[in-house]
């Protein structure tokens, strides 16, 4: 096996290294510019600087890094360690599974928008432009989405088809697009290059129409639509150009058959069909959260408390005419009972109440009940403007609304004053969260993050959840507003089309694999897949190559070791703890994506700490077996740490809750075998938290 | 005024320490507990907010010695609502324990512990009391209870308050 070592400008001095005679030591002055030729197939060790480095510049290799810079030279430890952890390094790389490429071909270059908001229609006219075929799959009979509901939009009060109508006319203007309407997704197969979906379209009812609306005004039913009244049978001034029956509600009592110029069939039929593509864009928007659920602010139990949809459709249709308001912001928002997060867009919808009542009606008085206003940026001077405008804005979390003699009580406390207040109302608004919309995740096996997509926590790390085929724009991974939708969608068109400028695409990141021969189908670790990547397909384990990330949590929950990561396997992980591990060390398993950092951040700041510290970098916390403890303590080790990410903050979704849910078990067993069960340590080390691991270690090797 | 030359910068930290007392960091100070507060509303001076606030900000002798600290009665309405999941009665127990620990408990509670050193009950039984269980048929009861007394060595409570 070949061992690279750079001495990066003679910076690390070494001694004799011999390995045995099957291992070939080659010495580099410069190994970032002398970068030699490596077989992509061949294992070898790269040992020099840090492996956040040199990954960059060696990537797709059968490699494994040894750090001797940051490890060793920078922290002033004794040159001889570098023999160890080269050593060590060997041993693991004989054994482990080496990478294989992954080629995806792109065969369908067609995209699968499913959406009809904003951010949807803005995808598909921009890859429509570009010449890529579109397929717009959209839920509801037109376009438009949740901006089609507004009044108008924030911060300059835009009435929505202003924003809208400019660019459906554009779409319109591409040819290559086919629109889907009454449509869902119900079923996607296949993989990157060739997604086969099934779709199911229920009936539009009405087949023919000249627009003259004959039909609306002999339609008996009435529906609330979100605040606003309706018809059955309706029309949204969006696209396309044909009225809509709403199935939910008709009663199929024929009146408007009667005196329809067109054609209408009141038939609630759906039917099915399927389509190709390369690739998929999901647009599907969000959802408003069910602030019913707030029980204390009596939606749905009390009339007059409505949310902001509804709100601004009953004022802006004139239905309401409300004399005093009060706003209540983060209604289940930034609350460990309802949406832990804060959904970024809902001051500056509950601002854009407030002042739409206040230009139709200007006597009206508003009160904001917000515990903390977050108007970032420009939109600062939108919540001047109101306060100007005679707004009243109140510090404090509302307690609860009551109904006393007609009207409506809000009760909370005045932040500044310190003092109890009842605001006596006759309607109060609840600027609810939002919850993206994610039955199409669902129905590709995306597994989510509480209410998102995985996308979203790993969004900085350039190491994305999502199958290398799909491919998000606007609120869908989280909430957003009109402008923040439309760049996103940008973005996701030109995704799209640097993937469809390639006829195939190749990587070389790490998958479990499945030895078939031991797996005996337990199922174990089909559970335990933060991404849902692996599934019995004819009696066998198959991984999904597209969903696989390559945490390895899998390749431990296996009771026989069948399913192994590429590169690193637990008897990979064996053997170079039992190499590394003399008595009295201290061994360190630690995250790639954090504690790992922390240590290459204690060598730049020169946080020193004992050189019977050696570290092992590993994909995740959660890829360390007990066994792998119980090596190193078998070796003498005098401790051994096991770093993760913060809880909130695994990378693999939920690698560290597996690893403290081993923690348990390994200390069980380390009583019973008769050592401390100190001896062993689970922490959550930050990328900068380089002082925390070192006196970690430090109490560790007392 | 706060005078922050007063604060014991390590006040919060040995209140998480007590017992309940875990959740006090994650206080954003959105005053839903101060809303929800049913004592608040006939004695505005109590504010398990304030408690709470000047509690981070290390204000020991502020908090310990005020008198509103024992107001809370435990109906744990603001535990219900608490956006972060703050158990805010069980935080207000820890600091009423610590208070206690470092000699700071209120006559009242001296008083009622004399009581039950002394009668192993918080009133006194009287011949006049037992005549009149007699009359109803009821069986006489002990004047004092001295298990109570023994109780009360065991836990270390009378030490403390300094009995």
């Amino acid at each position: 096996m070949r061992v690279l070592v750079c001495t990066c400008k003679d910076k690390i001095k070494l001694t004799n290294l011999d390995l045995g005679p099957d291992v070939k030591i080659e010495q580099y002055f410069d190994l970032c510019k002398e970068k030699p030729a490596i077989d992509s197939d061949e294992k070898v060790v790269i040992a020099g600087c840090s492996p956040n480095l040199l990954e960059t510049l060696f990537p797709n290799l059968n490699c494994e890094f040894v750090n001797l810079y940051e490890h060793i030279v920078l922290i002033g430890h004794p040159i001889e360690k570098a023999r160890d952890l080269i050593a060590a390094a060997v041993e693991k790389m004989k054994v482990v599974t080496p990478i294989k490429a992954k080629i995806f071909t792109i065969e369908k270059k067609s995209v699968v928008v499913i959406g009809g908001g904003v951010a949807a229609i803005e995808v598909a006219s921009q890859l429509a432009q570009n010449g890529v075929g579109v397929d717009l799959v959209e839920r509801s009979p037109f376009l438009g989405g949740t901006v089609a509901q507004l009044d108008r939009l924030y911060p300059e009060g835009t009435p929505y088809s202003h924003t809208l109508m400019p660019q459906i006319a554009k779409m319109l203007e591409s040819k290559n697009i086919n629109y889907y309407f009454n449509t869902e997704a119900k079923d996607i197969k296949g993989r990157i290059g060739n997604y086969d979906i099934t779709l199911q379209t229920c009936s539009r009812g009405v087949i023919d129409c000249t627009h003259c609306g004959k039909c609306v005004d002999v339609c008996p039913v009435e529906v609330d639509d979100a605040g606003k009244m309706r018809k059955a049978i309706y029309y949204v001034p969006t696209y396309p150009d044909i009225y809509a029956i709403d199935f939910n509600a008709c009663t199929k009592c024929g009146e408007c058959v009667k005196v329809c110029e067109g054609k209408i069939e009141l038939e609630d039929k759906i039917a099915e069909q399927n389509i190709d593509a390369g690739a998929i864009v999901i647009a599907s928007g969000l959802n408003w959260y069910d602030v019913d659920k707030v029980t204390e602010y009596g939606y749905c139990r009390l009339p007059g408390v409505m949310k902001t949809l509804e709100f601004e459709r009953a004022v802006a249709s004139g239905v309401l005419k409300p004399k005093k308001v009060v706003i209540i912001y983060c209604a289940g928002s930034r609350d460990a009972n309802h949406l832990p997060y804060c959904s970024k867009i809902c001051c500056f919808l509950g601002l854009k109440e407030a002042k739409l009542v206040l230009d139709r009606y200007p006597e009206t008085q508003v009160y904001v009940v917000a515990m903390d206003m977050r108007s970032f940026g420009t939109f600062e001077y939108f919540y001047n403007k109101l306060r100007e405008k005679g707004v009243t804005f109140v510090k404090g979390k509302p307690s609860e609304v009551i109904k006393r003699n007609d009207s409506l009580v809000v009760r909370t406390e005045d932040l500044y004053t310190n003092e109890l207040l009842e605001i006596e109302a006759d309607t109060v608004v609840l600027s609810a969260g939002f919850v993206p919309d994610t039955a199409t995740f669902d129905k590709l096996g995306i597994k989510l993050n509480g209410d998102f997509p995985v996308l979203f926590e790993n969004a900085d790390l350039g190491n994305t959840a999502l199958p290398r085929g799909i491919f998000t724009a606007g609120a869908a991974t989280f909430p957003a507003g009109v402008a923040d939708s439309l760049v996103d969608a940008r973005k996701a068109a030109f995704s799209v089309l640097n993937l469809f400028r390639q006829d195939k695409i190749e990587t070389k990141q790490p998958n479990a694999v499945i030895n078939e021969d031991l797996c005996s189908i337990c199922r174990m670790c089909i559970g335990t897949c933060p991404y849902g990547a692996l599934s019995i397909v004819e009696e066998k384990l198959k991984v999904n190559e597209e969903l696989c990330m390559g945490c390895g949590i899998c390749s431990i929950t296996c009771p026989v070791y069948a399913s192994q990561l590429e590169l690193f396997n637990p008897q990979g992980l064996s053997h170079q703890i039992r190499t590394l591990i003399k008595k009295g060390d201290v061994l360190a398993l630690l995250c790639r994506w954090s504690a790992y950092n922390a240590t290459d951040k204690a060598a730049y700041d020169k946080y020193l700490y004992p050189e019977n510290v050696k570290i092992i970098r590993v994909p995740c916390s959660g890829a360390v077996d007990p066994s792998h403890v119980m090596d190193a303590v078998n070796n003498g080790a005098k401790g051994v740490l096991i770093g993760g990410c913060y809880p909130d903050a695994c990378h693999y979704a939920r690698g560290n809750f597996r690893a403290k849910a081993r923690e348990q078990i390994l200390k069980q067993n380390l009583d019973l075998l008769g050592f401390s069960r100190d001896i062993v340590r689970l922490e959550w080390i930050g990328k900068d938290e380089a002082n925390k691991f070192v006196e970690i270690v430090k109490e560790m090797n007392k | 005024m706060i005078d922050l030359k007063n604060a014991d910068p390590h006040f919060k930290w040995e209140i998480i320490k007590m017992e309940g007392g875990e959740g006090l960091l994650k206080c954003f100070g959105c005053s839903d507990c101060a809303a929800s507060c049913p004592v608040r509303y006939f004695d505005e001076r109590y504010n398990p907010r304030k408690i709470i606030r000047l509690t981070l900000l290390g204000m020991k002798n502020r908090v310990l010695s005020s008198p509103f600290l024992w107001f809370c009665a435990h109906c744990h309405a603001c535990t219900e609502r608490c956006p972060q999941g703050i158990l805010v009665a069980e935080v207000i127990n820890a600091i009423k324990n610590y208070a206690v620990e470092n000699g700071y408990c209120p006559e009242g509670y001296k008083v009622q512990l004399d009581l039950l050193k002394r009668l192993g009950r918080l009133y006194e039984v009287e011949d006049f009391d037992l005549k009149k269980r007699q009359r109803l048929g009821l069986p006489p009861i002990d004047k004092t209870i001295p298990e109570v007394a023994r109780i009360l060595e065991h836990t270390g409570i009378l030490k403390k308050v300094g009995q």
